[in-house]
């Protein structure tokens, strides 16, 4: 097929996801593994290397427009954890559109840095992956231990004795390590026993990921009844060029480890990212979210293109690899040409998208908005994982309920993965299966 | 309440906040909430691990395992096709497993890896292996990750003993157990062992891939010569089987020796038996040297053959073995054929063995013997009975007392025998040989002259000499009997000259080969009277004594003075290719051929002849027992009593052959040709018509007349004789179809090109013409047919 032929498809999966992306809590992995489920039948307007061109559109449309969900619905995925107070905030302060725009230029900025990159990946990845790779166990345990130590004691300080506040102080504490460990509980199940259907097993994750992160904010949304002000759409926005080159590089470095490393999720990578930067300032955690969302996405998706690494990293890297291979430098700079083409293409496709939402929230109700979702993602659940695929989005939405109402992080949902993998990686997963009667 | 409960501001008693619009009243609590979230997760989480707890993983066909399974976590069972391999550096254990849908890689690493190599729970090739683990699909590569230990299941099945030979196609991934010798042991490439092994059947290489050592440690120590025994899983490289070593502990040494080929008896050797491993035992009776080693001649009895080892292999046994003549050795070797002369090729000192005294033939009593016994060499004594002689040699009765077999003595071993005394009835012979069988009847056949030793004489009861007039009268084919009477005039043909003979009773035919002939000299002339003793034959109808010697004949009386012929004739060489031999021909006097003229040819009995003698130009006698025409030419199949051969005749010698109308079924013919083969069958090729001589014409092949119209189903196959009338004559591609109507119903004769362009008097096979045929009876389309086989097969009658 030729190159002009396939940077169409790489369009129009952007084109596609950025529309898509404006759905709240509709995850593009979802919509890529409905492709997957029809490659049988779509097979001749879609062979593989189409396939990964459109599902490289796919993921940088996403990449690009899930922040308007993410700051004018409140839903966010595992990668957008951290835009949401920020941006909430801006969104409170009629700065709804700006805060899209500080994040679309950040992922622009990742785009760039991922294009810059390109040359050097080839070259510079493979012997970096040899070194790490023996490191990767214990690098896990440190950033487990990093994510729950640094949680912070938030009470209010009212209680009237000692051990209430103590109480009151450690409950989120407990909270969070209590959702790392359940939700890891839950991730040893699906690794050994999944009730998914094995015929759709690739989409084994979704009920969890549903449950954990998006059902639980559509309920928040549900009862909180949030009065969203008028948005103002500003011809400019409050950042230097300095700011935002800053903004990028911090979130480059969250986006690139990870994407490099195994179950490390954006939301993980900007979360270690901004704590190395000590970043203070909005303006450049939102735009740091930008370029690490589009680089966690993006570039781990990349990362399977590169020659010599062939690396399958993220979900979309992970469902491409049972279709296509690629093996040439020439597919490689092709899929970041692509990716190139599809982030600009996103980028102003985000500018139009937000300000169409922003039209469109005086119209549409935040609780119907909500529902409609909550339906939608539900039914994707049932039809894609049938009932026990449903049984593990109620369990994983308790779960992801216990965050949000006792105020701890819900990146520790992410014990999902990060503890059955690491105990993999550390020789103890069998055992821990074992005593869960898993074997 | 008189604050938002949802965002905090003064409503007053208002049911709905004018700030946030949340309600006042009928609002569910946070608790409430939160409890009801901690319940869903413990209740369902509880459920889900109670269900996944109690579910098991699916078995899934490795076949059908496809893009959306990824990830799966499933039971795969199979059995191992390739591996298993094992990187001590990364700690990855990988093998292949393949069912009867697919093949799929497999892969445990480090914790587990390194678990299973403790629990020496790794499958090994062929084994047969239940799994649980992760699937893990790619575009070009399935495999699936073992993810605990003890969810891998490994049965490795009981082996089978198996020889070497019975190790097929179908034996792949088979675990079976071998005895053999080691033959060599090689590195064709870093990490990988070959090692050669040899049983009675055949041979097969013991594959040791670097991984098995890994595995499982080093080799014993082994060396070529070695018995072993060995286990492991049938493998192919290519297309040739190879038995992989799966742990190094199922390669066995053993301490005795291995039987590295069957042994045979000398003369059961043939070049049929080329390339195959023989082992023989035998005496070592001549050492010849030569520029690359040193031949060896052994006897073992039953024949001699010839030992070549090459130099190296020679000075390696010098010192271990004493070669000398008259050791007894056992050797095994490749069979080889050099100049005709087939030679045994050992290849390792082991080959090569000492070996105890080869045991003595078995005296036995002749009624005793039966068919079982055939092949075996045994030893018999015995009186002999009247000698019948045939072409390639002298057949006697051996008679014990107990039993009557057959002693046969091929030409050389006769002339050896009689050079130095006399066989004849009332001779008591002992004689070792091996034991044949030819039509059903037990031979006792003696190698060598040596093999037949006289030990006796009582004569026999002395034949009074019959009247003539009751051989005629009596049924006497096939007897010994003694006659008396007077010659006629003598009659040569092409081996011999015939007399009658005449004692007032009645005449009979005296037939004398050329060789008795000859032997009497001067002392047969018409009018002679003289005492036959030989073997009555009928020929054509008539009678015939047969002698087998100059002494069956005796001069009673010399013939009277005869009066000198004007001009006697001299034949020319040439006389017996010229000679008229129609059957219906009147002999007539002739001149009484001179030794000179025509000479004894020495033939080869059929018998003797095999496809070692490809390419041999012999010279044979026998008689034309069937015919058969192909697009080149035409068939004759030759049996003189010890075998049979087939003579071809391509079309241009098949021509120019003299007498070609005799040359039919019960003709006898010499012939000088090239031996062949040809799809097994055993070929003699002459390659000019003067190589062809007809002795005697053939009438023919002996076929009932039938009915044009009488054929059915049950007479294919057969030879049947038509005559009628042609109703119409068509050409076809190949040949002529003649329609025959004897007034019955039509036949179809169906002449090939290469009969039909030979029939005597073709141009006068037009419709209405008489025609007599005799062919093979055929079926095309539903038709019956009639082939001839030969042109004059088919006779135009008018």
């Amino acid at each position: 097929m030729p190159d002009a032929a396939l940077f169409l498809y790489a369009l129009l999966g952007a084109v596609l996801a950025s529309l898509l992306a404006c759905i709240p809590a509709l995850h593009i992995y979802n919509v890529a593994g409905l492709l997957i489920l029809l490659n049988a039948t779509l097979e001749e307007i879609l062979p593989p290397e189409a396939t990964a061109m459109l599902f490289l559109g796919l993921v940088t449309g996403y990449a690009v427009v899930n922040t308007i969900p993410s700051i004018f619905f409140s839903a966010p995925d595992d990668s957008t954890l951290f835009v949401v107070l920020p941006g909430q905030k801006y969104l409170m302060q009629r700065r709804g559109y700006e805060a899209a725009v500080l994040t679309g230029l950040g992922s622009l900025g990742g785009v760039i840095v991922l294009a810059l990159l390109a040359p050097l990946a080839a070259r510079v990845l493979p012997p970096l992956r040899a070194i790490l790779q023996p490191h990767v166990p214990w690098i896990l345990v440190a950033v487990i231990a990093y994510m729950l130590m640094s949680e912070w004691p938030k009470g209010t300080d009212r209680a009237p004795t000692a051990w209430g506040k103590l109480l009151e102080a450690w409950t989120s504490l407990a909270a969070g390590l209590i959702t790392f460990l359940l939700s890891g509980l839950l991730g040893f199940i699906l690794m050994y026993r999944s009730l998914v259907p094995v015929r759709v097993a690739y989409q084994g994750l979704l009920p969890a990921f549903i449950g954990l992160f998006a059902v639980p904010w559509i309920l928040q949304n549900l009862i909180a009844r949030v009065q969203i002000p008028p948005q103002h759409v500003s011809a400019s926005v409050d950042v230097s060029p300095g700011q935002l080159a800053r903004g990028v590089a911090a979130g480059a470095m969250g986006g690139l480890f990870a994407a490099f490393f195994p179950v490390i999720t954006g939301g993980i990578g900007g979360f270690l990212a901004g704590h190395a930067t000590a970043q203070r300032d909005d303006r450049l955690f939102i735009i740091s979210q930008g370029a690490s969302k589009v680089i966690y996405y993006v570039g781990g998706l990349l990362l399977f293109f590169v020659p010599g690494l062939h690396l399958t990293r993220g979900g979309m890297a992970w469902m491409l690899s049972t279709l296509y291979s690629a093996h040439t430098p020439h597919a490689y700079f092709l899929a970041t040409a692509a990716v190139v083409l599809a982030g600009g293409v996103s980028f102003f496709l985000l500018l139009a998208l937000a300000r169409g939402v922003i039209a469109l929230l005086d119209r549409l109700h935040y609780r119907t908005v909500s529902l409609g979702t909550l339906g939608v993602l539900l039914f994707i659940v049932i039809g894609m994982t049938g009932l026990g695929g449903m049984l593990i989005c109620v369990v994983a939405a308790g779960i992801g309920l216990i965050p949000v109402l006792w105020g701890s992080r819900r990146m520790n949902c992410m014990g999902l993965l990060l503890l059955p993998i690491t105990l993999n990686m550390l020789g103890l997963g069998s055992t821990v299966a074992g005593w869960l009667g898993l074997l | 309440m008189s604050h938002c409960p949802s965002c905090g501001h003064f409503i007053g008693p208002r049911d709905t906040c004018p700030h946030c619009g949340a309600h006042n009243s009928d609002r569910m609590t946070l608790r409430a909430i939160k409890i009801a979230a901690v319940s869903v997760t413990a209740v369902g989480l509880l459920l889900l691990w109670l269900l996944a707890a109690r579910a098991e993983p699916p078995t899934v066909p490795i076949g059908q395992v496809g893009a959306t399974m990824n990830l799966a976590y499933v039971r795969l069972m199979g059995r191992v096709s390739g591996g298993p391999g094992y990187d001590p550096d990364s700690h990855y254990l990988t093998f292949w497993l393949s069912d009867d849908s697919g093949e799929i890689y497999v892969a445990a690493y480090r914790n587990e890896a390194e678990e299973l190599l403790a629990q020496a729970n790794v499958p090994a090739l062929g084994d047969h292996v239940s799994v649980a683990g992760t699937l893990r699909v790619r575009e070009d590569f399935t495999s699936l990750t073992i993810n605990a230990a003890d969810q891998l299941d490994v049965t490795t099945p009981e082996p089978s003993e198996r020889a070497i030979a019975e190790i097929d196609p179908y034996s792949e991934l088979e675990r079976v157990r071998l005895r053999g010798q080691i033959r060599d042991i090689r590195q064709p490439y870093e990490g990988l062992i070959l090692i050669g092994l040899r049983d009675g059947t055949g041979l097969i290489e013991i594959a040791v891939p670097e991984e098995t050592l890994a595995l499982s440690g080093d080799l014993p120590p082994l060396r070529p010569g070695q018995a072993v025994i060995v286990e492991g899983t049938v493998t192919f490289y290519k297309d040739t089987p190879q038995l992989t070593l799966t742990d190094v502990t199922d390669l066995t040494p053993l301490a005795e020796t291995a039987e590295i080929a069957p042994l045979y008896l000398v003369s059961a050797i043939s070049s049929q038996d080329m390339g195959r491993w023989v082992g023989v035992k035998g005496f070592l009776t001549e050492i010849a040297h030569f520029s690359a080693g040193v031949k060896l001649t052994l006897d073992d009895g039953s024949g001699e053959i010839t030992v070549l080892l090459w130099q190296d292999l020679y000075d390696e046994l010098q010192g271990n073995i004493a070669l000398e003549e008259g050791a007894a050795l056992t050797v095994y070797g490749q069979l080889s054929e050099y100049r005709d002369e087939l030679e045994i090729i050992p290849e390792l000192p082991v080959d090569v063995q000492a070996a105890a005294a080869l045991p003595s033939p078995q005296i036995l009593a002749i009624g005793d013997l039966s068919a079982d016994d055939v092949g075996s060499r045994v030893e018999l004594d015995g009186t002999l009975g009247e000698p019948d002689p045939f072409s390639a040699g002298v057949k006697f009765a051996l008679d014990d007392g107990t039993g009557r077999i057959t002693l046969l003595l091929w030409q050389d071993v006769y002339d050896d025998l009689a050079a130095g005394q006399t066989l004849q009835a009332g001779t008591k012979v002992s004689v070792v040989g091996e034991l044949s069988e030819y039509r059903g009847e037990l031979e006792i056949i003696p190698r060598r002259a040596a093999d037949v030793t006289v030990t006796g004489y009582t004569p026999p009861p002395a034949q009074e000499p019959l009247p003539i007039g009751r051989i005629i009268a009596g049924d006497f084919i096939d007897q010994i009997v003694t006659l008396t009477g007077t010659l006629g005039e003598p009659q040569p043909f092409s081996a011999g000259v015939k007399f009658t003979l005449d004692d007032g009773s009645g005449e009979i035919t005296l037939l004398l080969w050329q060789d008795v002939y000859d032997a009497l000299g001067d002392e047969l002339s018409a009018g002679a009277q003289v005492q036959v003793t030989g073997k009555i034959a009928q020929y054509k109808g008539d009678l015939e004594i047969i002698p087998r010697a100059a002494a069956d004949v005796i001069v009673l009386a010399p013939s009277a003075p005869m009066p000198s012929p004007t001009a006697p004739p001299t034949l020319a060489p040439t006389v017996r290719a010229t000679r008229p031999v129609a059957p219906t021909s009147t002999p007539t006097p002739a001149p009484r051929p001179t030794a000179t003229l025509i000479p004894i040819i020495p033939t080869i009995p059929i018998g003797e002849i095999d496809a070692g003698r490809a390419g041999e130009t012999l010279v044979l006698r026998g008689q034309v027992l069937d015919t058969a025409s192909f697009a080149g030419g035409f068939k004759f199949t030759l049996d003189d009593g010890t075998g049979q051969i087939v003579l071809v005749l391509w079309g241009d010698i098949y021509d120019a052959v003299a007498d070609l109308a005799g040359l039919n079924t019960g003709a006898s013919v010499l012939i000088s040709g090239e031996i062949g083969q040809y799809e097994g069958e055993l070929q003699i090729t002459p390659g000019a018509a003067g190589d062809v001589s007809l002795e005697t014409a053939g009438a023919g092949p002996d076929a009932p007349r039938r009915e044009t119209g009488s054929l059915n189903a049950a007479d294919l196959g057969a030879m049947i004789e038509i005559e009628g009338s042609v109703s119409r004559v068509e050409e076809f591609s190949s040949g002529l179809r003649v329609y025959v109507d004897d007034g019955s119903g039509e036949v179809q004769l169906l002449l090939w090109q290469n009969v039909a362009e030979r029939l005597p008097e073709r141009e006068k096979l037009l419709a209405g013409a008489r025609v007599r045929a005799v062919g093979e009876a055929g079926e095309y389309k539903g038709a019956f047919q009639i082939l001839p086989r030969l042109p004059f097969d088919v006779e135009v009658l008018d």
